[in-house]
């Protein structure tokens, strides 16, 4: 008994408090040792090096040359930041300080170099959607700017509905979509503007995208990082099925993008895309088809990178935006109209 | 889950019935934690953090027999050990029922199971990534060991059957990924608690050890020093790491003691 009872203290002894000396080491903050970390990230997770064209093996060989004991906080920044420049994505991004909004950035922007395409101050609103020329117009939340859905009919052909949702980083609940697509259903197409909508919750944009079918359609697959190796990926073959509501949208829809149209705005748009009765009308999409992992640098720096890549049902690498089947673009000399919405309303028509 | 409830009250209704009794007892506890968790997947930073303990349960022992069940809460904030951009809130809940066969008098040898095992933590500054969570149960071989008033408890992690929501690169399972099954409209992937994708892992690859020591200063007052340690990889190479201390005052809210006759 003796012998078992030193035992359990011998044991105890060694086994309390011991969970760090079987952890991992912390790892080092030098310059040298942060440009590794944030190399070997890219190199693991990032899931569009092969479609992005990025040969990362040489970059970050040439890039780590420049990197010593000297280097500043800065110039490290900046050699970061041009790993993150190479992948040309809207998700992945690097930041000093996310708290401090006057803190280093890098990121790559989709929007650069596209003409505006919508005006909701002096177009939209004195045109369609106010309510002073729309009284029957509804909306969630507070304004007709800010709100998180805003929904009624087109001002000069009230057979046609009109659904805006300016951003999927929004909570909207089941019963609220349901009085959207009740409030719809009279109508006999249907405008979904999703200009400027730039992403938020995919799942969000999912529910919405499963009210305009009936059936199970197949969308495409999204291709995910599961490892290290730069083979080490899993296709995740994506069928979306319909929201099983009596208030489905299966009328034609006119879908409205511009470049802003990203990340989840993607997502609904892959969801749509094989359906006959959907075209977009617009401009390109700003892409951003990945999903996105964020995490810290062993320095504090903050990072995102995308790790999947969705192949939509034609075939298509989506991640670099689409062009829409109607190309359109606002004028914004003429404020008395919208074009994009009036080129959709001749389709409906 | 409701299976694994209703199985636990059958044990112990059925455990009350076959031993002797000694002592029952109820009880309140609460105390400080000490949290350390290492995620290698995505750094080999390691979060240090204090909190707080509270625990309640049940418990009787005969000279046969030891069972009970408690439930444990363990809150913390932690800090990263190389920088100080992120705090993380983690949470530890935890629902236990143990059976120990009393070999002698002050040494027990038996069976803890932890029904729900929740460990979660959240990430402040961070988006996807924002969110950890390990959801599941564990059974373990466990050991008391009574000198005069002081208790120790050893118990060794035998198997566990749980999900860690986080993948190699991304915040779902890798289960969920490797079979190809992300989908928006998959509930699992909405789901945090869901146990679609848990999996069995057994020791030496789900490495998971408790220690314990009681000191009984008073009836109805203890005082003890508790260690959770856990060591797991569900991707390859890439483990997983965390450990709780805690040390906490527990009160007898009800305490009786019975003696048979012919005992």
């Amino acid at each position: 008994m003796k012998q078992l009872k030193i035992s359990i203290l011998v044991f105890l002894v060694l086994f309390c408090s011991c969970e760090k000396t079987l952890m991992e080491p912390n790892p080092e903050t030098n310059a040298l040792a942060i440009f590794d970390e944030y190399s070997t990230l890219v190199k693991e997770k990032y899931g569009m090096l092969a479609y992005k064209n990025v040969d990362i093996n040489a970059l970050t060989n040439a890039l780590r040359k420049k990197i010593n004991e000297s280097t500043s906080k800065q110039e490290l920044f900046k050699t970061l930041g041009t790993i993150t420049e190479s992948l040309r994505d809207g998700h992945s991004i690097i930041i000093e300080d996310k708290s401090d909004k006057n803190s280093m950035y890098t990121g790559f922007s989709p929007m650069e170099g596209y003409p505006k395409s919508i005006d909701i101050v002096n177009i939209l609103l004195p045109h369609y959607i106010g309510k002073e020329i729309n009284p029957g117009i509804k909306v969630l939340g507070r304004n007709l700017i800010r709100g998180r859905a805003i929904w009624g009919t087109i001002p000069s052909n009230n057979k046609i509905g009109y659904l805006r949702i300016p951003s999927w980083a929004v909570a909207i609940s089941d019963d609220e979509i349901e009085r959207i697509f009740k409030d719809l259903k009279n109508t006999k197409g249907l405008i979904f503007d999703m200009r400027l909508n730039s992403g938020g919750d995919p799942a969000l944009a999912t529910k919405f995208a499963s009210y305009f079918i009936d059936k199970p359609i197949y969308t495409g697959y999204e291709r995910f990082k599961i490892g290290p190796g730069p083979n080490d990926f899993s296709n995740s073959e994506v069928t979306l099925k319909p929201s099983g509501s009596k208030n489905n949208y299966l009328k034609p829809v006119m879908v409205l993008t511009d470049r802003y149209v990203y990340s989840a705005s993607t997502t609904f748009l892959y969801s749509l895309v094989p359906n006959k009765r959907i075209k977009t009308v617009g401009q390109k999409t700003g892409g951003g088809s990945g999903s996105v992992i964020d995490g810290y640098l062993a320095n504090g720096w903050y990072w995102s990178l995308s790790v999947s890549e969705f192949i939509d049902a034609q075939g298509r690498h989506l991640d670099d935006g689409v062009d829409p089947d109607i190309p359109v673009k606002l004028n914004l000399e003429d404020t008395t109209k919208d074009e994009v919405i009036e080129r959709a309303i001749i389709e409906l028509q | 889950m409701k299976k694994n409830y209703f199985i636990l009250v059958i044990i112990i209704t059925s455990m009350s019935k076959l031993c002797a009794q000694k002592t029952k007892y109820f009880f309140a506890g609460v105390g400080g934690s000490l949290t350390t968790f290492q995620d290698t997947k995505y750094s080999d930073v390691r979060y240090n953090g204090l909190g707080r303990i509270i625990e309640l349960g049940y418990q009787r022992e005969t000279l046969k027999s030891l069972y009970g069940i408690n439930l444990e809460l363990v809150q913390s904030k932690e800090k990263p050990s190389t920088h100080n951009a992120t705090i993380v809130k983690t949470t530890n809940a935890k629902l236990q029922a143990k059976y120990l066969y009393g070999i002698k008098e002050n040494f027990f040898v038996g069976l803890t199971w932890d029904a729900l095992n929740v460990y979660k933590k959240r990430f402040k500054g961070l988006d996807n990534g924002n969110i950890y969570i390990i959801n599941g149960g564990s059974v373990w071989l466990s050991s008391i060991y009574d000198y005069k008033k002081i208790r120790i408890g050893l118990d060794i992690g035998l198997a566990s059957y749980f999900t860690e929501g986080t993948g190699f690169s991304y915040s779902a399972p890798q289960d969920l990924l490797e079979e190809g099954e992300f989908n928006y409209q998959n509930e699992a992937l909405n789901n945090l608690m869901s146990s679609r994708y848990h999996k069995l892992q057994t020791i030496p690859k789900h490495l998971e050890i408790r220690t314990s020591i009681r000191y009984q200063f008073l009836k109805r007052f203890s005082i003890a020093y508790k260690w959770h340690f856990r060591k797991f990889s569900e991707v390859k190479n890439y483990p997983v790491t965390y450990g709780i201390h805690s040390i906490s005052l527990r009160y007898n809210l009800y305490y009786r003691v019975k003696t048979k006759k012919g005992e």
